[in-house]
């Protein structure tokens, strides 16, 4: 589907009704958590999540982790900016979070989620927490009890686990704040009706990527999770000079593309 | 430039779409070619040793090609990267996945056994192949066109995945032409050269970290290059 279908689509009611709900959940959230944040990635989850709240909720902090060259998408600088001008005024808190270059310096290049040594599983572990123990720690600097997060269920068999054991509203106990993922129950169809119907910056990966735009998804760019379902391919097809800069430290890479 | 050097235009018509990438240096296909014409066929050669010095003080085996170099701190061949003709990019995907109907057919020599697919030997793979298909590629080169010409007439298929029938070539063209294109070409790079290589008044808009010769898989051949 392109960009008249999801504008069609924004306007069925069973669209109208998602974002609603939405606002329903978010309202109610607030009884919860006084203080919540809005995490946000750039990516289209969080970009729809983040707009919706904020026409209501202007004065939720955005907190964005930079984890620089190596994890974030080139075109993710121009959505930054373009998502905040359309909403000027809201607070932006950017902070500096670890990239997974760091962690193949430390142990060497693994394939994620297929780590055959203990230290690329360890590394591996540390850089998956690595985002949650910043946002947790910044979290708890600043007073905050609570974050809307962008997971939805169709994502992963994982997520969808999480989402259906915890529902879309949860105390998480490890860092002690409550958790709201409003989109819980949104498919990909929904999220691109309201980039579209509000017409958001959206990164350009998403019209570039092989699976289409309502399955892929901005993870770490020089991450190896499904290398072998092209994610390499893709990476030396849309943005080579970065590709060969990877192959150039790390070789191996080669064997995925 | 040794005397029989001359520049040339090698041009390849194409029969199906080529997995590579926008560059696609000629020079690389040439040293394949090279290699294979004096160590033989892939069949009767030990991996790995194909460069190594011959004992008993016999000159290296494959060594440099008949094309004219640019001596330098980094050296490289006068040989352009590609030039496309008429094209459209394309995806499509190679798939491997275990066959469920067939797991009886597996030997564990008597003992239990266990299939992972998302490891080793039955690994699942589905991998999305970009290709360009073009009427023709073509690249400008200096060097012996006779050689040349012998080194192409053997090349079937260009580029990635040709077991699987992609960068068949239907027929190469070598012609003699008058000017050396292999480098600049009307003050725009034909190949990535070094930084340091670029003149001062040229402005370089886009550099890459890539081999400056073949062969081009060769981390020692990287290095930032100038393609722009």
């Amino acid at each position: 589907m392109e960009r008249d279908g999801y504008l069609l689509y924004s306007q069925t009611r069973g669209y109208q009704k998602r974002v609603s709900g939405l606002h329903v959940l978010v309202d109610s959230f607030f009884d919860r958590a006084t203080s919540p944040y809005i995490s946000m990635s750039f990516g289209k989850d969080s970009l729809a999540m983040a707009h919706l709240i904020l026409i209501n909720r202007p004065q939720v902090p955005l907190v964005y982790v930079n984890c620089g060259k190596y994890d974030e998408w080139p075109d993710t600088p121009r959505v930054i900016e373009q998502f905040l001008a359309t909403h000027k005024g809201c607070e932006f808190i950017e902070l500096q979070g670890p990239s997974i270059w760091e962690y193949y310096e430390e142990v060497g290049w693994y394939l994620q989620d297929e780590e055959s040594e203990k230290a690329e599983r360890g590394a591996q572990r540390r850089y998956s927490e690595s985002l949650g123990d910043l946002l947790g720690a910044w979290a708890e600097q600043n007073g905050m009890d609570g974050s809307f997060i962008g997971m939805r269920k169709s994502e992963s068999r994982i997520r969808s686990r999480l989402l259906i054991t915890r529902g879309n509203t949860y105390f998480a106990k490890t860092r002690n704040q409550w958790v709201c993922a409003p989109m819980a129950d949104w498919n990909g169809k929904d999220i691109w009706a309201t980039i579209y119907s509000n017409d958001l910056p959206y990164n350009e990966l998403y019209d570039l990527m092989p699976q289409g735009r309502e399955l892929a998804r901005n993870g770490a760019m020089f991450g190896t999770r499904s290398a072998r379902y092209g994610r390499l391919a893709f990476l030396k097809r849309a943005y080579p000079e970065l590709f060969y800069e990877f192959a150039g430290t790390y070789p191996e890479v080669r064997n995925y593309v | 430039m040794a005397s029989n050097d001359v520049p040339m235009r090698v041009t390849a018509y194409m029969r199906s779409g080529i997995v590579s990438d926008e560059w696609f240096p000629l020079d690389g296909i040439l040293l394949s070619q090279w290699v294979r014409d004096d160590l033989g066929v892939r069949d009767v050669t030990v991996p790995g040793a194909s460069l190594l010095a011959e004992p008993k003080g016999e000159p290296m085996r494959g060594g440099r090609m008949p094309i004219k170099v640019t001596h330098n701190k980094d050296w490289y061949y006068h040989c352009s990267w590609a030039e496309w003709g008429p094209y459209v990019d394309g995806t499509e995907y190679w798939n491997k996945r275990f066959d469920n109907p067939l797991a009886d057919l597996i030997e564990f020599d008597g003992r239990r056994g266990k299939i992972d697919t998302s490891a080793a030997m039955y690994k699942a793979y589905r991998m999305p192949m970009y290709y360009r298909s073009a009427l023709w590629v073509r690249w400008y080169l200096v060097g012996d066109i006779e050689k040349i010409r012998y080194l192409l007439a053997t090349v079937t298929h260009i580029g990635k995945k040709i077991s699987q029938g992609w960068g068949r070539v239907a027929k190469w063209e070598v012609d003699e032409v008058a000017e050396d294109w292999s480098i600049w070409r009307d003050g725009k790079l034909m190949r990535g050269i070094p930084v340091y290589n670029l003149p001062k008044d040229v402005r370089a808009t886009r550099r890459v970290s890539y081999g400056v010769r073949p062969p081009y898989w060769d981390k020692r051949n990287h290095m930032e290059l100038v393609v722009e």
